[in-house]
């Protein structure tokens, strides 16, 4: 809260020095998001379809309207909203869990937290790749391990339920480390006095979590939430490197059906249209997420 | 109270060996699958362990294909893009946290904004962009792209983190009569090393990561990196893959390394970048 204090001080300085420090990073910025931003907007408004440019015209908003009826566009979104509420529920669950794992000090631990955080480091595509590999029918490790209990082989990838339980799988494991450490660090912040006061209460362990620690992570807890809400939703390289958003679109999810869209079939408009409501969607959940922060008190925007 | 405590210890290691067995797990399997020779891949079940390990996976990506040009052209786009990114990003939070000019609080709340929106979504008007500045098929217009996607969050990490310093000595130096320019080049950069540390580590990973941008932008061979070549991999032979997971490895490998050197700052710098913002 430092800089609201400094005001005085700072005011009497040269505001062009400000602008001179930020200039690099709005130019940068309006260059390659401000300006795309734009475009898409304009793009949005019309009808043009690569191949076909004899089509070309504006249409206002009639995009926006065919996007509302658009049962693929249905289908993905119900796709998404099942992909990315199980994927952050479980990182949501898992990671709470990994936190209370992590703080406690243990000798020897320090591997434990090393290798929880390895995920993180597998870039993204590469993570998928192996999944995949390990995912494979009937060379995949994933059979095997099933087939060991007594399951039956399963073609993971080739079928809507089980690909679809895949992506979500892949995506938990990817972003789980970092939805730890988020909690870690919220964890971190209750006063050692507050556990240790409810222990001389009598409070057992679970007592303990339920009544003193999960009220106090809560404001952790619902930042967290959004902010793997956002990237979840986000998470296209998982989706596109594992399935392609198939089998027959089992998989497919808003953004990789932009992209199937504006790639595929070269419909410019139309996925300009889907994204710019894409945008739409993330900045409501985004102000939600600023709101937390502020909340807080602890973020300035 | 012993027996509880014996008890909870075992509890704590079970919890934590199911964490690691699943979160580490791929992993092994990576490595694995890339020390087996090609026929041993297509066993039915497959082995856990390679019945006769061998390096040939990686000594065949090292002769043939282009894995060492696509592991250089990585490791120069994630450099560069780190580079130009932590400078800009650090300036612009310097700004954010000190001066209180007009506007500053919509501009910061646009950043978070943009932070959030997907890269893919602007693939298309970006190709355009590219296209039109003779970009495509450049380490350049790639470098450009990957610095844009990492600056919001690399802002809101530097601003968090100079918000938390406190300002009087940087007052002192001004009053001195350093200039705005001179305070921070003599007095700012020298005590943000830790946060530029995280800021590096957090651009460089984002770089390493990037593939959607870096498919579409560059299309020639000689200027394709990790993610791309080994996603190209995958179309190119029946998938062998030992092969593949070798590459794999190759580039998870120069993150973990990363990691081990800067773990901590790694851990604080990313919570203080989220939670505090």
């Amino acid at each position: 809260m430092r800089p609201r204090k400094l005001t005085r001080f700072w005011r009497n300085r040269t505001n062009a020095s400000a602008y001179l420090f930020l200039a690099p990073a709005l130019l940068i910025l309006g260059l390659v998001i401000l300006y795309p931003l734009l475009n898409t907007l304009w793009l949005s408004f019309q009808h043009k379809v690569l191949i076909r440019p004899d089509q070309d015209s504006f249409v206002g908003l009639q995009n926006y309207a065919k996007v509302l009826a658009d049962p693929d566009v249905r289908a993905a979104a119900s796709h998404t909203i099942l992909f990315t509420l199980c994927s952050v529920g479980m990182k949501v669950v898992l990671g709470m869990l990994g936190a209370l794992l992590l703080n406690v000090k243990m000798r020897g631990a320090g591997w434990v937290r090393t290798l929880y955080m390895l995920p993180w480091l597998v870039p993204s595509v590469v993570a998928s790749l192996v999944w995949r590999w390990i995912f494979n029918d009937p060379f995949g490790i994933a059979n095997t391990l099933l087939q060991s209990f007594g399951g039956p082989a399963v073609n993971w990838l080739g079928q809507d339920t089980t690909a679809m339980f895949a992506v979500i799988l892949v995506d938990i494991w990817r972003g789980l480390p970092l939805m730890t450490l988020l909690l870690l660090a919220g964890l971190q912040m209750i006063p050692r006095e507050t556990l240790e006061a409810a222990m001389i209460d009598g409070a057992h362990a679970g007592q303990r979590f339920w009544r003193v620690v999960l009220p106090m992570m809560r404001p952790t807890l619902i930042m967290a939430g959004t902010l793997s809400l956002i990237g979840t939703f986000n998470s296209f390289n998982i989706v596109y490197v594992m399935t392609g958003g198939g089998p027959a679109h089992a998989t497919e999810i808003l953004v990789t059906y932009v992209f199937r869209l504006a790639f595929q079939k070269f419909n410019f408009g139309y996925a300009g249209t889907l994204a710019v409501w894409i945008i739409v969607l993330l900045t409501i959940l985004t102000g939600i997420y600023n709101r937390l922060l502020r909340e807080r008190g602890e973020g300035d925007a | 109270m012993r027996l509880r405590r014996i008890f909870f210890t075992i509890s704590w290691w079970v919890a934590a060996i199911l964490f690691v067995a699943f979160l580490a797990f791929p992993v092994l399997w990576m490595l694995s699958t890339s020390l087996k020779p090609s026929g041993e891949i297509f066993h039915i079940p497959p082995t856990w362990i390679p019945e006769h390990p061998t390096l040939h996976s990686f000594t065949t990506l090292w002769q043939k294909g282009n894995f060492l040009r696509y592991l250089g052209n990585s490791i120069l786009v994630a450099l560069a893009t780190t580079g130009i990114a932590v400078v800009v990003a650090s300036m612009a939070g310097y700004a954010f946290a000190r001066l209180p000019f007009v506007g500053r609080k919509s501009v910061l709340f646009g950043i978070l904004a943009a932070q959030m929106i997907p890269g893919v979504l602007f693939l298309l008007p970006i190709f355009m962009l590219m296209k039109q500045l003779g970009l495509l098929n450049s380490y350049l217009g790639l470098i450009l792209a990957n610095v844009t996607f990492a600056l919001p969050f690399a802002i809101w990490m530097m601003y968090g983190f100079y918000k938390h310093i406190p300002a009087e000595i940087e007052e002192a130096a001004w009053v001195d009569g350093a200039g705005f320019g001179g305070t921070y080049f003599r007095v700012v950069l020298p005590m943000g090393r830790p946060g530029l540390l995280s800021c590096a580590i957090f651009c460089f990973l984002s770089s390493w990561d990037e593939f959607v941008f870096a498919l579409a932008l560059n299309t020639r061979d000689e200027l394709r990196t990790m993610p791309v070549g080994l996603y190209n991999f995958v179309g190119q032979y029946g998938i062998e893959w030992n092969y593949l997971m070798a590459g794999a490895l190759l580039v998870t490998i120069p993150a973990m390394i990363f990691f081990a050197l800067f773990q901590k700052q790694i851990l604080s710098g990313f919570a203080a970048g989220a939670v505090k913002g």
